[in-house]
């Protein structure tokens, strides 16, 4: 295994998020929780581009892939201090998106959460411009309503993923 | 005022007057100074043409390819959005490091001793010492447009994100055109694939970029292909750059020099200490960042790095002299075992856990009998070199089922005869990609960094390793 599925099987671990997916929605949970995992300030050195679905690494993918035949253990391995800190912190918004809830799917939450968070990280619309948000996400075929968009925002706030 | 550059590849290239200033401006010019193929130049004597020449034609290309689109109107493509995907396309490279990945890459080098002695019991993922690691040369080019005073006001922040967020992937609007930027068929690919046949002289890279261009189409959906007529020429782009790949990027021996150069990078960039030099390498990504939002960017060239290699020659440290001497003298280091493969995934994993295991076990018997440090010894095991990007690390079915991803926005797609919707190239069951995406070609290669003074009996250590590699030792 390299550093970084080292890395990737610890952090999975710990959030509770499996890597070994044969569902679509699944493999994009991954996809998305790393993405929040590491706007938190773990730094697993995957780089996200913009795709159809919102932020999306294929070195993950790849990762994510290669380990499904890995049954080597991590035991040699922990977490640092700091990344402990960090992950502790976002731990409970990943906890909160797992869970189900009536009309919006745990992938579609994890990805309308990643999808904002790029939005504005990358600096393409202003973290108070709540409508600008929203034409955004219609334009890339993301149907969010305004009220989805204000609770994302306040929610990525409390964690600490924006200021 | 218009302007005309005239290029050896795609011949007059006409910037606009805003464009102008830009290519004028000192941060522009720059990429002057970094050569595209790295250290290709110490065997194809050539190729020291730069990522200057190589902005100037992806430049070309994206204006080619959005005067075939624009008028389309499921892309809904308007001005202001046309000058930023052409400015995308002249800057994708601005924020490149000397020598591009060799410093850029510099976390992510393994000492020879990490790969042999696996460490203490319990190891912690953190960040080094609480270092930043070096940013991408992406994120670097986003930052060079914020910050540098000449392009801060041609564009103004907000533009300057907005561009830096088209060439690094990570822009929201024109995702099909953002993504020709850096996709299978990109502009990227399609001018460094000429651009560096024609330099190296290696003919293999000489794709059809006129016959491409001239059958793009855009679906009713706004998905961006190629007609079938292109399918050829789509499957020599993707093979052509195989073929580049073996022969020039992973040539032994330029190879070698770049795995000599990473090790000494990281070597010196480790050192940290105060007491031994580390020749203003910057110690971390924060200082990267440092450097290139400042005046430090404009000699932050290929000259950077030849002057550490200059200095570390006379170093107190005999392996990081026996490097730093090495590539300045050109001497390369000896390759004392290769092993090639064009395997499925998975099959090719297997091989390359056996390679580093035997050079576990041959390394440190080899260096005490040879009377060597065991970071003399480079052990490599080579970037695959795939197809197509969806099935590079999977089986056949596993990429079918994957194709539903988000990661099959990046591969070629070809319209059938009178379809208004595209497929993936892998899906035609005519296409040659359709039977070998799911293969790659890999390598794994052993060398030795020997110094100039040394009287080792080089035929004598390939015997001694052959015989680890054929299981005997």
């Amino acid at each position: 295994m390299t550093n970084r599925q080292i890395a990737l099987r610890l952090v999975t671990k710990y959030l509770d998020v499996p890597i070994h997916q044969t569902l679509f929605d699944d493999r994009l949970v991954l996809q998305k929780a790393i993405y929040l995992v590491q706007q938190a300030g773990v730094d697993m050195d995957y780089r996200y581009s913009w795709y159809l679905r919102g932020p999306y690494c294929s070195d993950l993918t790849r990762d994510a892939y290669e380990m499904r035949s890995e049954e080597s253990d991590i035991q040699e391995w922990s977490i640092g201090p700091i990344y402990q800190g960090m992950l502790s912190r976002i731990k409970g918004l990943i906890d909160e998106l797992k869970e189900e809830a009536p009309n919006d799917t745990v992938a579609r939450k994890f990805e309308r959460y990643a999808s904002i968070l790029f939005a504005i990280a990358t600096g393409q619309v202003a973290v108070d411009s709540h409508d600008r948000v929203m034409d955004l996400m219609h334009a890339a075929g993301k149907e969010y309503s305004l009220q989805e968009i204000q609770n994302t925002i306040g929610d990525l706030k409390k964690y600490g993923l924006l200021q | 005022m218009s302007r005309i550059v005239i290029d050896g590849v795609h011949g007059a290239i006409s910037p606009n007057d805003e464009e102008w200033d830009v290519i004028r401006s000192a941060p522009f010019q720059r990429l002057r100074h970094l050569k595209q193929l790295q250290l290709a130049y110490l065997v194809y004597p050539n190729a020291t043409h730069t990522r200057f020449a190589h902005s100037l034609g992806v430049f070309h290309i994206m204006c080619r390819i959005l005067a075939i689109v624009k008028n389309s109107n499921a892309l809904n493509l308007d001005k202001e959005e046309e000058g930023n995907l052409r400015f995308a396309a002249l800057l994708h490279d601005i924020g490149h490091y000397p020598y591009s990945h060799l410093l850029e890459g510099v976390d992510s080098v393994r000492l020879t001793e990490q790969i042999i002695y696996p460490g203490a019991s319990v190891r912690t993922f953190e960040r080094r010492d609480g270092l930043e690691p070096y940013p991408d040369h992406e994120d670097i080019g986003t930052d060079i447009l914020r910050s540098q005073q000449e392009l801060v006001s041609i564009f103004g922040a907000d533009r300057a994100q907005r561009i830096g967020a088209y060439f690094s992937g990570k822009a929201i609007a024109s995702q099909q055109l953002t993504k020709l930027i850096h996709s299978s068929l990109d502009m990227d690919r399609l001018d460094y694939l000429v651009r560096d046949s024609q330099a190296t002289g290696v003919p293999y890279g000489a794709v059809d970029i006129d016959y491409l261009l001239n059958h793009i189409q855009v679906g009713s959906d706004g998905m961006i292909g190629i007609s079938y007529k292109a399918l050829p020429a789509a499957e020599h782009v993707l093979l052509a750059r195989s073929f580049m790949f073996r022969t020039v990027c992973q040539h032994k021996t330029v190879y070698g020099f770049e795995e000599m150069t990473r090790q000494l990078l990281r070597r010196l960039r480790d050192r940290m200490t105060g007491s031994e030099p580390t020749y203003n390498l910057p110690r971390d990504g924060d200082e990267v960042r440092e450097m290139v939002e400042g005046d430090r960017l404009l000699s932050f060239t290929d000259s950077f790095v030849d002057t550490i290699i200059a200095q570390a020659s006379s170093d107190k440290d005999p392996l990081v002299s026996a490097l730093a001497s090495g590539i300045l003298r050109r001497r390369p280091p000896v390759l004392l075992y290769e092993q090639r493969m064009f395997e499925e995934h998975q099959h090719a994993k297997r091989d390359k856990e056996l390679f580093l295991m035997r050079c576990s076990k041959c390394i440190p018997t080899l260096a005490q009998k040879y009377r060597m440090e065991v970071g003399a010894f480079l052990v490599c095991t080579l970037k695959p070199i795939g197809f197509e990007k969806r099935s590079s690390s999977m089986g056949k079915d596993e990429a079918v089922a994957a194709a539903a991803e988000e990661e099959t926005s990046e591969i070629i797609r070809v319209f059938e005869k009178n379809a208004n919707k595209p497929v993936d190239i892998v899906d035609i069951p005519y296409s040659i990609l359709h039977k070998v995406s799911a293969y790659s070609y890999y390598t794994n290669r052993l060398y030795v960094v020997l110094p100039a003074s040394s009287d080792c009996d080089v035929k004598k250590m390939k015997n001694d390793v052959a015989e680890v590699f054929a299981g005997v030792g």
